[in-house]
């Protein structure tokens, strides 16, 4: 077995990938801040941020740095261990889920054909971790928190996993790069098009999953102070907010390749229709943050348990029936 | 140390101040199976809007027993009235609501104007009525931004800061003071209208007419907050007669009972204006209330502005006032209820005895009713429904 | 203009005031033992609780509860006078649970005890022993005669000169007050 470091050996790719994936989630997560509190100026009617370089552009990174630089404490009463495991383990599990995205046709990080599958696996640790942050803080708006978030993130992966399934059942296929490709270039053959009620339940599940507003209830804070990351300062916090812009930019990116089409344009198709894609589903995002009130917690669990699942297993069943008898 | 008498009578058991927390905490027992959790809402939690603290037992997110505890923000206004000229005092009304200041102005200038029988010429009440009604506007403006913020929407108090502050820039005018007015003297006002006033105004009017549609559109109508908001903290006339609720709490349970209507005072009865009630009793039905007040404020302003006569602003007596023996009430509709002020005189240049009565106070006291058996995030939505202004509870 | 139902409150003596001078329409001397009567009465006429104010003079308390109507005008006033080493007066907040916050207050401010109240702690200050901040200094302290127009007084067969009478013993008992 020679030492030469091949592009082709997959080893080298994963390291390099992995790589490439947390410089991409760190500019994104940058890129990510500026945007929301842009949007956020723009729907409030106020310009956000800036006087911290052209625009407020550097804004993003002295918010950045003045984490990095705050005192971590750990409560007293707090279980010093679980306390600092949980945002590690919010963080890195999510970058997995960026291995399998269809970022462009022959950029991709591993081959594998269950790739939906790996991604529905990792973002679902996210979960332990907010439940051991909860935990961990000893303080009960955290535990009130990670209840909710345990409860939150079971209830609405049913129907994400529901809504996947039927977009896997039309494409025959787990993995992304197939089921992008089995889509045409033009919007009308995207499955969001094709299969609209799918693309809204995956749409309004990823918020949720995601624990953005209307559903941010672990950590609504003008009811639960900061739920579960109540008692994290710094970097702990950070890698929380970090992890929470990288889980959306995961949901975004799924929802760009399993329901628009991914890299596929109608001119010049590549990684910036993707990245294209990817925005316009976060922009989506922040937009449904900024505008609406927090729905109330059995109200959330009521929407998924009684709407949105028995209607994605009708979608199932329907696009079941479709598939069979147009196939 | 306390009046000795009066110690040896209370009842007030020993206080094991060893256990955890503070004397509050300790009298808050917890339920002895252990399955109940004590959280403590405040006094630093973003949603009790200041210094409140509410002390919740929890089963789950079920609240079994809410106590709200006070005194966070006291200031013991009615010692310093003892200690002060009559005249000294008026600026401490600009700070026990900072919210709807002039309405507190209004009720203590008031009732030293009837207790010394003083005259307020005809040109500073229509200026009394318009500043006060426009204080009212922008206290619900400030209420329903706030509100909504308690329920999770961001945006909404940023369009209601915009106009807020085009009425504070239009008070700053008349007052001179952006937030804590203390602008009302013992016979009139301090200040007359200046020219612009009344061309700005009526332009403030005519921006908020044309935006109040457009709240109703993007937030009112907007169905995650009528779910948060409709049904919950059912509040019926019989509870809210039980403990004093005023304002609009009490006209969400359709009692049209405004002071303004109830006790006339000052010219309201020169003008066209409709009590808004409601009759569903929740939390939405106040809601409801609020905002069709400022389209009843905002009416009552243009009335006012149309008749306004000219002449004195400031009427006769003597500079330094020295009421004679006996006391007064003087009751104002504020933003929150019934603002009354009794002021009690022994003949001498400072006020004997002065008790402020605050709406809050009352309407806050019905919260633990209200709050048992609903969720933390109903609590919340109670808690903002009800507008509390926390310097006004504790003063 | 005094209702008829009046009587069934049990009051010393009711003063009928003008409303434009005073702002209250009457104001009814009552005993303290009927003070929960009296509450029970205005209940059942559709009053609500106002305000809850005591005052500090010579002859001891003078506890004010105020009383409003929603659709009648005007305003009744419930005077108790307790002497001052015996401030206690029977809690009306199980008739009207609006006052339980009202007496607590009164009990910071004054010291005044509410006896049968179930939570009689400090609500607005501190619980340490502090003495009720509105107790006046002897100096200060003046006569009820001397707060109240006669009239209050007056009709109800309280001549100013035996009130007199108290100030020495009652003047102790501030002095021990603020001791």
């Amino acid at each position: 077995m020679s030492m030469t470091i091949s592009l082709a050996d997959p080893l080298v790719r994963l390291v390099l990938a992995l790589v490439g994936i947390f410089a991409f989630v760190a500019l994104n997560g940058l890129v990510l801040v500026y945007v929301e509190r842009k949007v956020a100026g723009f729907c409030q009617r106020r310009p956000g941020p800036l006087h911290v370089g052209p625009q407020g552009l550097l804004q993003p990174l002295v918010d950045a740095l003045k984490l990095v630089g705050k005192q971590l404490l750990t409560p007293a009463k707090g279980d010093r261990i679980l306390f600092w495991a949980a945002p590690l383990l919010a963080f890195l599990p999510v970058a997995l889920c960026f291995l399998p995205l269809p970022f462009d046709a022959s950029l991709k990080a591993i081959e594998i054909n269950l790739g939906l599958v790996l991604i529905l696996a990792f973002s679902g640790v996210n979960v332990i971790a907010l439940c051991l942050a909860g935990w961990g803080s000893g303080n009960k708006w955290g535990i009130l928190g990670a209840a909710r978030a345990v409860a939150q993130s079971v209830a609405y992966e049913v129907p994400l996993l529901l809504s996947v399934l039927a977009v896997a059942f039309m494409s025959g296929s787990l993995d992304l790069f197939v089921i992008t490709e089995s889509q045409g270039a033009w919007p009308w053959q995207w499955y969001a098009m094709k299969n609209p009620l799918a693309f809204l339940i995956f749409i309004i599940c990823a918020v949720a999953e995601t624990n953005r507003a209307p559903f941010d209830l672990p950590e609504a804070e003008s009811e639960l102070t900061a739920g579960f990351h109540t008692e994290y300062s710094g970097m702990g916090f950070g890698l929380f907010f970090l992890a929470e812009y990288a889980n959306m930019i995961v949901v975004s990116g799924v929802a760009a390749a399993l329901f628009l089409g991914g890299y596929q344009g109608p001119v010049a198709s590549g990684i910036w229709w993707f990245l294209a894609k990817l925005y316009a589903v976060l922009l989506l995002i922040i937009w449904l943050r900024w505008t609406y009130p927090r729905v109330r917690f059995d109200q959330l669990l009521n929407l998924s348990w009684k709407r949105l699942t028995p209607v994605a297993l009708l979608v199932l069943a329907g696009t079941a029936v479709a598939v069979r008898l147009g196939g | 140390m306390r009046d000795q008498t009066a110690a040896a009578a209370a009842p007030t058991p020993p206080v094991d101040m060893s256990f955890w927390g503070d004397s509050y905490a300790a009298r808050f027992e917890p339920d002895p199976s252990g399955e109940r959790m004590i959280v403590n809402m405040g006094p630093q939690h973003p949603s009790t809007h200041g210094v409140l603290r509410v002390l919740l037992e929890l089963d789950g997110e079920y609240i079994v027993r809410a106590e709200p505890v006070l005194g966070y923000i006291h200031r013991m206004h009615e010692w310093m009235a003892e200690n002060r000229t009559y005249a000294q005092f008026i600026p401490n009304m600009g700070r026990v609501d900072y919210l709807h200041a002039l309405a507190w102005n209004w009720a203590y200038v008031g009732a030293v104007e009837r207790l010394t029988g003083m005259e307020v010429p005809e040109r500073a009440e229509y200026i009394r009525v318009i500043t006060c009604e426009l204080n009212r506007i922008s206290s619900h403006l400030l209420w329903w931004g706030a509100y909504l913020l308690d329920l999770g929407a961001f945006t909404p108090i940023m369009y209601a800061f915009d106009d807020r502050e085009r009425i504070l820039d239009i008070l700053q005018m008349v007052t001179g003071s952006r937030l804590t007015y203390s602008s009302f003297t013992f016979g009139g006002v301090s200040m007359d209208l200046p020219p612009q006033f009344i061309p700005k105004t009526r332009e403030f009017i005519a921006t908020l007419r044309s935006r109040l549609p457009m709240y109703k559109d993007l937030v009112t109508d907007n169905g995650i907050l009528r779910g948060r908001c409709e049904g919950i903290g059912i509040l019926d006339l019989d509870t809210a007669r039980r403990y004093g609720a005023t304002g609009p709490c009490l006209r969400g349970s359709g009692q049209a009972y405004d002071v303004r209507r109830a006790e006339p005072y000052s010219i309201y009865d020169r003008f066209e204006y409709r009590i808004p009630t409601e009759s569903a009793c929740d939390a939405m039905a106040r809601y409801y209330v609020r905002l069709s007040e400022i389209d009843e404020s905002l009416s009552i302003v243009e009335q006012a502005m149309d008749s306004i006569p000219e002449g004195p602003i400031q009427g006769k007596g003597p500079r330094k006032i020295r009421p004679p023996k006996g006391e007064a009430c003087f009751a104002v509709e504020g933003a929150r209820g019934k603002i009354m002020v009794m002021v009690q005189s022994d003949g001498g240049p400072m006020p004997y005895r002065v008790k402020l009565r605050a709406p809050g106070f009352s309407n806050l006291s019905l919260f633990a009713e209200l709050a048992q058996g609903t969720l933390v995030s109903d609590a919340v939505s109670i808690l903002g429904s009800l507008d509390l202004v926390i310097p006004e509870i504790d003063r | 203009m005094i209702p008829a139902w009046i009587s069934q409150i049990g009051a010393d003596c009711v003063v009928p005031l003008d409303h434009a001078r005073t702002g209250q329409t009457a104001s009814l001397l009552v005993d303290r033992d009927k003070i929960e009567n009296a509450c029970q009465v205005l209940w059942d006429q559709g009053y609500h609780i106002e305000s809850l104010a005591a005052c500090d003079v010579l002859e001891g308390f003078v506890v004010r509860y105020h009383f409003a109507h929603w659709t009648e005008p005007g305003r009744l006033t419930l005077r108790v006078s307790v002497p001052r080493d015996d401030a206690r007066i029977p809690t009306v907040s199980r008739i009207l649970p609006g006052a339980d916050w009202h007496e607590r207050e009164c009990h910071d401010f004054h010291g005044v005890v509410f006896t049968g109240h179930p939570n009689l702690h400090a609500l607005l200050l501190p619980d340490d022993g502090t003495p009720p901040p509105l107790l006046k200094s002897n100096k200060a302290r003046k006569s009820r005669t001397d707060v109240l127009p006669l009239e209050y007084l007056v009709d109800c067969g309280l001549p100013p000169e035996t009130q007199a009478s108290d100030k020495p013993a009652s003047g102790d008992a501030g002095a021990q007050a603020k001791g």
